[in-house]
C-alpha cells in the first residue's frame, strides 16, 4: 500500500480525476447488459432482440449471419471442458450483440443475461409461443418444459458463493487441454478437467432446459445467448473480486480465427478474428455489468476526486457496529425534511421524464447524484472478504441475491493489508440509480436510511473476522 | 443309520451352499464396479489423502449411454461404509453418448474434496468413491442409461 506526500497527494488526485473523467467518457460508448427479469415484455431491449432474432431466422441460409449459421459456429468450434470455454464464448456473445445491433436497427442494444440464481425460472419472454398476437422469435417448443426451473442445487446463491471462493483460474475457467504444448489451433477442443463453474450452473442449465439447449446446436434457442451472457457476467465479477485469470501464454496467446464474424464491410460481415488477450477487458469491448465502485485511499484523495462542489444535504448514519462474517450489520439515520425532500427529488425527477427503471432502454441520468461513503474502513485481520452493500433491506444475509434490488454494490479488499500504516481504504457508491428504483417500486425512503453491509467469505478468513466501518455518510449532489 | 448319514451330508451340503453364498455376495459388495447404471452404482476405491486440506476429487469418464428417454447425471459422492458425502454432480454436456478413445478426448471433472474429507476424517486408508445416476427431475432415473468411469484421483490445489 503506497503512502503518500503532498505532492504525491496532489498528483494522484489529478490522476484520479483525470481516469474518472475519461472513464466517464469511455462509459459513454459502453452498453450496460441488464438482466432479463428487470425488464418488462416491452422492455426496448426485448423488442430489439426479437427484432434481431426474426431477422436472422429469415435470411438466406448462406449468409453467414443467418440464425442457423450462428448456431453452427457453435456446433463447430465451442471449446468445452478446458480453458478455452470461458473466452471463446465471451468472443461468440460479443459478436453475436454487434449482429443483433445490425439487424434490430438499435446501435445501443446489450444483450441481456439470465441470472438464473436470482430467478430459476425460464424468463417470460421466451416461454409463450406468441408474444402480441404474433408468434414469438424467442420461443422454442423443442425443450424439456414451458416453464422449467433450474434446481438451487446447481445455481444457487451458496453454490455461487463456492464457486466465487475458488481462487485459481484453472479450477474456475476449467483447466488446460490435456498435454498441451503449443497453441496450435488444433488443441481449442481436447479436454482438460472440468471445474465447478462449468460443470455445474453451465452444463447442468443446458441440460434442465434440454431439446435444442442439450446439444452443441443449443444457440438455436434464443435463451442460450442470455444464459452465456450470465456466464460472462460471473466471470467478470469473479475478476472484480480480486481474481486473476492465467497469466499462461498458451491462454493468452491463443487465437479464434475464421470463427466470428462482425457486421461490417461490402458483404455484410467481415471475419471477427481475436486472441484469448483481446477478450479480457470487457469495457475495451464496449460494455459492462455494473457502474464502477471508486476505492480511493486518503480523504484527501477522496474530497478531491468526487467533489463536484458541496453536497446539497449530508447524512451521517450510524452507530456503525463491526460487521461479522456473515452477518449483516446496519447503520442507520433519521431524516430531516430537508433530507427528505432531497431524496424525493430523484423520483420526481424520473417521474417527470415519464421513465421507469424498468423499461428504460438505459439507466436514465437523474439530475443530481446520490453517493454513499464507507469511509476508514479495516479488513477482516486475515484473509479476505466481499462486503455486500444493502439499502433499507428488511433482512440481508449472506444467501441474498446481489440482484435483489436493495443491493448496491460489494467492495473486497485486493491488495490491502490490515497492517499496512498507509491508511484505511474508503469506498464511494453511486446509489443514485439504485434510491430512484427503490422508490418507484414504492420502498419509503422519506423517514430513514439504513445500510446494511454483510462480508461474505472469501477464501481464508475465519468466521470470528470482522469489518470495521469507521465512518458512513450519505452525499446528495 | 444310511439314512442318518444321507441327512448329515445333505446337510453339510446345504451348509457349504450356503456359506459359498454368502462369501460370493460379500465378495460382490466389495469387488469395485465402474460403471453406474440406473439402481446401481458406480463404485471404487481410493487412497484416502494425507491432509484433508485444499484437495480435488478428479473423475475421468470412459463412457456414457444416454436414456432412450429422460435425463439423468451423476452424484458423486465419497465415504466409508458408515456413510457418503456428496461433493458434486455431473450433467453430462452435450447429451450425447461417447467413449473416450485417446487423451485428447478426455472427459474429466474435479470437485472440491476438502469439505467432505474433514467431515468424514475416517483415518481408514482407503475411502469409497461412488458414482450413482439419479433423474435430474427427482424422480426415478430412467431405464437405459450408463456411465463407465475410467479413473479417480484425488489432486492438490494447482
Amino acid at each position: 500500500m503506497p503512502t503518500f506526500d503532498r505532492r504525491t497527494l496532489l498528483q494522484g488526485g489529478a490522476a484520479l480525476a483525470l481516469s474518472a473523467t475519461a472513464a466517464t467518457e469511455a462509459n459513454a460508448a459502453v452498453v450496460v447488459r441488464r438482466s432479463v427479469s428487470a425488464m418488462s415484455l416491452n422492455d426496448p431491449t426485448l423488442v430489439s432482440y426479437r427484432k434481431a432474432v426474426a431477422a436472422m431466422k429469415a435470411l438466406p441460409a448462406n449468409d453467414p449471419r443467418n440464425w442457423t449459421k450462428q448456431a453452427q459456429i457453435h456446433n463447430n468450434y465451442c471449446p468445452h471442458r478446458n480453458w478455452y470455454f470461458l473466452p471463446w464464448h465471451r468472443a461468440y456473445c460479443v459478436a453475436f450483440e454487434r449482429l443483433c445491433r445490425q439487424l434490430s436497427g438499435d446501435p445501443n442494444f446489450a444483450l441481456p443475461y439470465w441470472d438464473w440464481t436470482a430467478n430459476p425460472q425460464l424468463p417470460a419472454a421466451f416461454a409463450t409461443p406468441t408474444y402480441n398476437n404474433q408468434p414469438n422469435p424467442l420461443y422454442d417448443a423443442n425443450r424439456s418444459s414451458q416453464t422449467v426451473t433450474i434446481p438451487a442445487v446447481y445455481v444457487g446463491q451458496a453454490k455461487m458463493n463456492s464457486i466465487y471462493a475458488e481462487t485459481s483460474f484453472e479450477i474456475f475457467g476449467s483447466s488446460r487441454p490435456n498435454g498441451q504444448n503449443s497453441t496450435n489451433p488444433s488443441w481449442q477442443r481436447v479436454g482438460g478437467v472440468e471445474g465447478p463453474f462449468e460443470s455445474g450452473p453451465h452444463d447442468h442449465v443446458h441440460t434442465t432446459i434440454a431439446g435444442d439447449m442439450q446439444t452443441l446446436m443449443s444457440p438455436l434457442y434464443p435463451i442460450f445467448w442470455l444464459h452465456h451472457c450470465n456466464i460472462d457476467r460471473i466471470w467478470d465479477h469473479w475478476n472484480s473480486l480480486g481474481r486473476s485469470n492465467t497469466s499462461d501464454n498458451l491462454w493468452r496467446t491463443f487465437a479464434f480465427n475464421g470463427q466470428f464474424v462482425d457486421p461490417s464491410g461490402a458483404n455484410g460481415t467481415t471475419p471477427y478474428n481475436t486472441a484469448v488477450s483481446g477478450v479480457l477487458n470487457i469495457v475495451a469491448l464496449g460494455y459492462r455489468y455494473t457502474l464502477p465502485i471508486f476505492q480511493v485511499f486518503t480523504p484527501l484523495l477522496l474530497a478531491k476526486f468526487i467533489n463536484p462542489g458541496d453536497p446539497i444535504e449530508r447524512i451521517k448514519l450510524g452507530p456503525i457496529e463491526a460487521a461479522k462474517i456473515n452477518v449483516a450489520t446496519v447503520a442507520r439515520a433519521e431524516l430531516a425534511p430537508p433530507q427528505t425532500a432531497a431524496l424525493n427529488k430523484f423520483s420526481t425527477a424520473f417521474a417527470r421524464l415519464n421513465i421507469t427503471a424498468a423499461t428504460a432502454a438505459k439507466p436514465a441520468q437523474a439530475p443530481g447524484r446520490v453517493l454513499l461513503f464507507l469511509r476508514d474502513v479495516d479488513p477482516p485481520m486475515s484473509g479476505n472478504a466481499d462486503v455486500r452493500v444493502f439499502i433499507n433491506h428488511p433482512g440481508p444475509t449472506a444467501e441474498t441475491s446481489t440482484q435483489d434490488r436493495h443491493f448496491a454494490g460489494s467492495f473486497t479488499f485486493f491488495g490491502v493489508d490490515h497492517a499496512d500504516h498507509g491508511g484505511k481504504p474508503s469506498y464511494m457508491l453511486d446509489i443514485t440509480q439504485l434510491v430512484n428504483n427503490l422508490q418507484l417500486a414504492g420502498i419509503d425512503l422519506a423517514k430513514e436510511i439504513n445500510v446494511q453491509l454483510v462480508p461474505v467469505p472469501i477464501a481464508g478468513v475465519t468466521a470470528a473476522s470482522e469489518v470495521k466501518v469507521g465512518s458512513m455518510d450519505v452525499a446528495i449532489f | 443309520m444310511r439314512a442318518a448319514a444321507l441327512t448329515i451330508l445333505a446337510g453339510a451340503a446345504c451348509l457349504a451352499a450356503l456359506g459359498l453364498f454368502y462369501l460370493t455376495v460379500s465378495a460382490m459388495a466389495q469387488t469395485p464396479n465402474a460403471v453406474a447404471t440406473p439402481g446401481r452404482a458406480a463404485t471404487l476405491q481410493v487412497a484416502t489423502p494425507a491432509s484433508p486440506a485444499d484437495v480435488f476429487l478428479d473423475v475421468y469418464l470412459k463412457s456414457y449411454r444416454p436414456p432412450p428417454k429422460g435425463a439423468v447425471e451423476a452424484v458423486v459422492s465419497i465415504g466409508t461404509s458408515g456413510g457418503d458425502i456428496e461433493v458434486g454432480r455431473i450433467s453430462i454436456f452435450p447429451a450425447e453418448a461417447f467413449t473416450v478413445t485417446s487423451p485428447r478426448d478426455q472427459r474429466a471433472y474435479r470437485f472440491d474434496a476438502s469439505t467432505a474429507l474433514e467431515k468424514i476424517a475416517s483415518g481408514a486408508a482407503n475411502l469409497t468413491v461412488k458414482v450413482t445416476l439419479v433423474s435430474e427431475d427427482g424422480k426415478t432415473a430412467p431405464p437405459g442409461a450408463e456411465l463407465a468411469v475410467d479413473k479417480i484421483a484425488f489432486s492438490p490445489r494447482p
